[in-house]
């Protein structure tokens, strides 16, 4: 009968249930599942320059040394961004290449998710067959 | 004058040496039709759809059909000398040549949504 919750006002109550709704939510929007935003993605493609080398909807690149990248997996964009930002500090994972380490530095990791979803998002040549 | 001579000669050499080393680097052509034969590695993952890694990272493979061969050449020699990271891929690429590097390259290269899967597999 004389239970201690009861006792508590039910102002108090629903406010730290706020507090703690508003708390769950903070901890859902640190989660890693991020979803990308591909729209963000063109963006810092086109502020990044991108088509001054992988070129015009980034499937001719000015140098046949570069790749097309249109169309290209999300995710494996997303980790070769990750293994450029590494570059030379992490010998086991990085990946060298003057131009990208420079590019890739100032990237978030939901900045890259974002300029993944976006290169998946073009149509280009790349093709996956046997 | 001998000393004129010895320097001429040693000038001769390494002009001599330096073109075969420029003519044997160029005399390596890629060629699609002897990659076709060159791929059964490759294929075991790349071209087959949402095949992906399971270390250091999960991902999909990259999509290698119509990409530039030179890229490709780049990236085999990368894994093959360890500038680039993935166990796999650098123990198939130390196994080829540099003549498989540029047929595979070059097989890669032509694929386009018209091409056939490989009639070797």
């Amino acid at each position: 009968m004389n239970k201690p919750y009861t006792a508590v006002p039910s102002f108090a109550g629903s406010t730290i249930i706020a507090c703690a709704t508003l708390a769950f939510a903070a901890a859902l929007a640190l989660q890693p599942a991020y979803a990308a935003d591909a729209s963000n993605g063109k963006v810092l493609a086109d502020s990044h320059n991108c088509a001054a080398c992988h070129g015009p909807g980034l499937n001719k690149p000015v140098s046949p040394e570069y790749p097309k990248l249109a169309g290209q997996h999300a995710d494996y964009i997303y980790w070769a961004l990750r293994q450029y930002q590494m570059g030379s500090g992490n010998p086991h994972l990085g990946r060298n290449n003057p131009i990208m380490q420079a590019q890739v530095q100032s990237l978030s990791q939901s900045d890259m998710k974002d300029l993944a979803a976006y290169i998946e998002s073009l149509k280009g040549d790349l093709i996956d067959k046997k | 004058m001998k000393k004129i001579v010895g320097k001429h000669v040693i000038i001769g050499a390494i002009t001599t040496l330096a073109c075969f080393a420029v003519t044997a680097q160029a005399d390596i052509v890629g060629d699609a039709k002897a990659g076709q034969g060159k791929v059964a590695m490759c294929i075991g993952c790349h071209g087959i759809p949402d095949y992906r890694t399971a270390y250091p990272e999960v991902y999909h493979v990259p999509i290698l059909g119509g990409q530039n061969a030179q890229y490709i050449m780049n990236a085999l020699r990368g894994y093959k000398k360890g500038d680039r990271h993935f166990e796999t891929m650098h123990a198939i690429a130390a196994s080829l040549t540099e003549q498989d590097i540029a047929d595979i390259a070059a097989y890669y290269a032509a694929q386009t949504a018209a091409s056939k899967n490989n009639p070797e597999k």
